[in-house]
């Protein structure tokens, strides 16, 4: 445990040290990731999905803000879906701009929940729900859902390639009834949208909890909550959904959960403070548990005098 | 001598002034009722916006079915429960939007008022300082404060 602090420590203090830069670095990784993730969920224009076109972009929003930044994204995927179908492009467009004007208008600085959890639904799901509790809090449960509805949405803009391929009239499908149709008979997107709002909240309350180990213990209820709700949902729905993909998902969501905890704080439960104590307003009853920190030993030998004596 | 104090405040400040000056700073100007009534008229707007695409979309994909429930029900029928579950969306969105806007508000208010608390602060040292700073005369002398020689 001791050397583990020691590392994180020392990773800290790296981080600390070259913050400026590791900051452009994340934003490049984030656009790069979003753009690969986005090729896989639509790619339907080859020539926007050029690595040296990929490289360019997320060069440039290393240096944009995160909102910019997630505007860009949902551009690319609509310069995208317009080479699938108009129709299909002007939904998206509506969907993104409803999603601005109910939501992120008034709770600024959260489009990136809605772009990480649309790009995670794809690899890793069960990582959603844990991160969001632990980071974000309630607030967070619109954008995942919102995010959930848009991939279901690139879902069934590969189902209406495939349609539109297949068909032979094409007045007899109708791109926009096709993808809303879809949507709302969804009934995988609707068990991802309860199973993981009913995670982050009870994650969530755990983990504010004043009981000892709350972050652990919030963290490993989440998860087996979570698998409880996929398991029951996809017995219910007859679900492609595998039990392995559930539980391995599940695990490593855990695992990277419990990594992200230990590097924002970790505590000392064995001496924890509880004190009593009153101002002229309140009565007060304080439960003080001590952060462990550890810094490795800094030992510089100090060379007074390299001159060797002669002696005489 | 660098006054660490001076600097603690400065840092401060500046940071405040980075992240959220431009928005808390113009918030200082309101009161909390013109600035929550103010969110709430855009927020009606956005409602507005917002409902007229969901309708959008709604029309274009069922067209078909609406026209037939047109038929079956009458249009003054469904106008009347378009309005209805508009003025629901609307009511919901506003009592939520105003509780957001109003703990926005007393949250920059907060911070607004640490900010000034700072600047006074930064204020005094400035002005304690220059009293504190050699005063220098027309001749050229310079006089010192708590000093015992006296240089004219």
């Amino acid at each position: 445990m001791m050397n583990l602090l020691i590392i994180r420590d020392r990773i800290c203090s790296f981080y600390q040290k070259r913050e400026r830069f590791f900051i452009f670095l994340i934003r490049f990784l984030y656009m790069m990731i979003l753009y690969f993730s986005f090729k896989e969920l639509f790619g339907y224009n080859e020539d926007i999905y050029r690595i040296s076109f990929i490289l360019g972009v997320s060069f440039v929003c290393a240096f944009i803000p995160s909102g910019v930044i997630s505007l860009i994204a949902f551009l690319i995927a609509f310069v995208d879906l317009l080479s699938l179908s108009m129709e299909a492009a002007v939904v998206w467009l509506a969907f993104v701009a409803v999603v601005y004007l109910l939501y992120l208008r008034l709770v600024p600085g959260k489009s990136y929940i809605v772009l990480i959890t649309m790009a995670l639904l794809m690899k890793l799901p069960c990582c959603v729900p844990l991160l969001v509790a632990m980071l974000v809090g309630p607030v967070g449960i619109v954008p995942v859902i919102c995010g959930i509805v848009l991939y279901y949405y690139s879902v069934h803009a590969h189902e209406l390639q495939s349609f539109l391929t297949a068909s032979t009239d094409e007045s007899s499908v109708q791109p926009i009834t096709f993808i809303i149709d879809s949507l709302i008979r969804n009934q995988e997107m609707l068990m991802f949208i309860v199973v993981f709002s009913v995670v982050i909240m009870v994650t969530y309350m755990i983990y504010r909890s004043s009981i000892h180990y709350s972050w652990v213990i919030a963290i490993v209820s989440g998860m087996v909550l979570m698998i409880l709700g996929l398991l029951a949902g996809s017995v219910l729905l007859e679900d492609e959904l595998g039990i392995s993909v559930i539980l391995f998902g599940s695990m490593i969501s855990c695992a990277v959960a419990l990594v992200v905890q230990f590097f924002k704080c970790v505590v000392d439960y064995s001496r924890v403070e509880i004190v009593q104590f009153e101002d002229d307003d309140y009565y007060y009853y304080v439960k003080a548990v001590p952060k462990v920190t550890v810094s490795a030993k800094n030992i510089n030998v100090k060379k007074i005098n390299t001159r060797e004596i002669r002696q005489e | 001598m660098i006054n660490q104090e001076k600097v603690r405040i400065m840092t401060k400040c500046a940071c405040y002034e980075k992240h959220n000056s431009k928005k808390e700073l113009q918030l200082a100007g309101y009161f909390k009722k013109d600035y929550v009534k103010l969110q709430m008229l855009k927020s009606i707007f956005s409602v507005i916006i917002a409902f007229a695409l969901m309708s959008g979309i709604v029309i274009l994909a069922y067209y078909e079915q609406l026209f037939k429930l047109i038929n079956k029900f009458g249009i003054k029928n469904i106008s009347i429960i378009a309005i209805i579950a508009f003025f629901v969306l609307l009511m919901v969105y506003y009592v939520i939007s105003r509780a957001i806007y109003a703990k926005q508000f007393d949250r920059a208010k907060k911070g607004i008022r640490r900010y000034y608390r700072d600047l006074k602060k930064l204020q005094s040292i400035y002005s304690n300082e220059q009293d504190k700073s050699p005063k220098v005369f027309e001749e050229g002398g310079v006089v010192e404060q708590n000093d015992e020689f006296i240089d004219y």
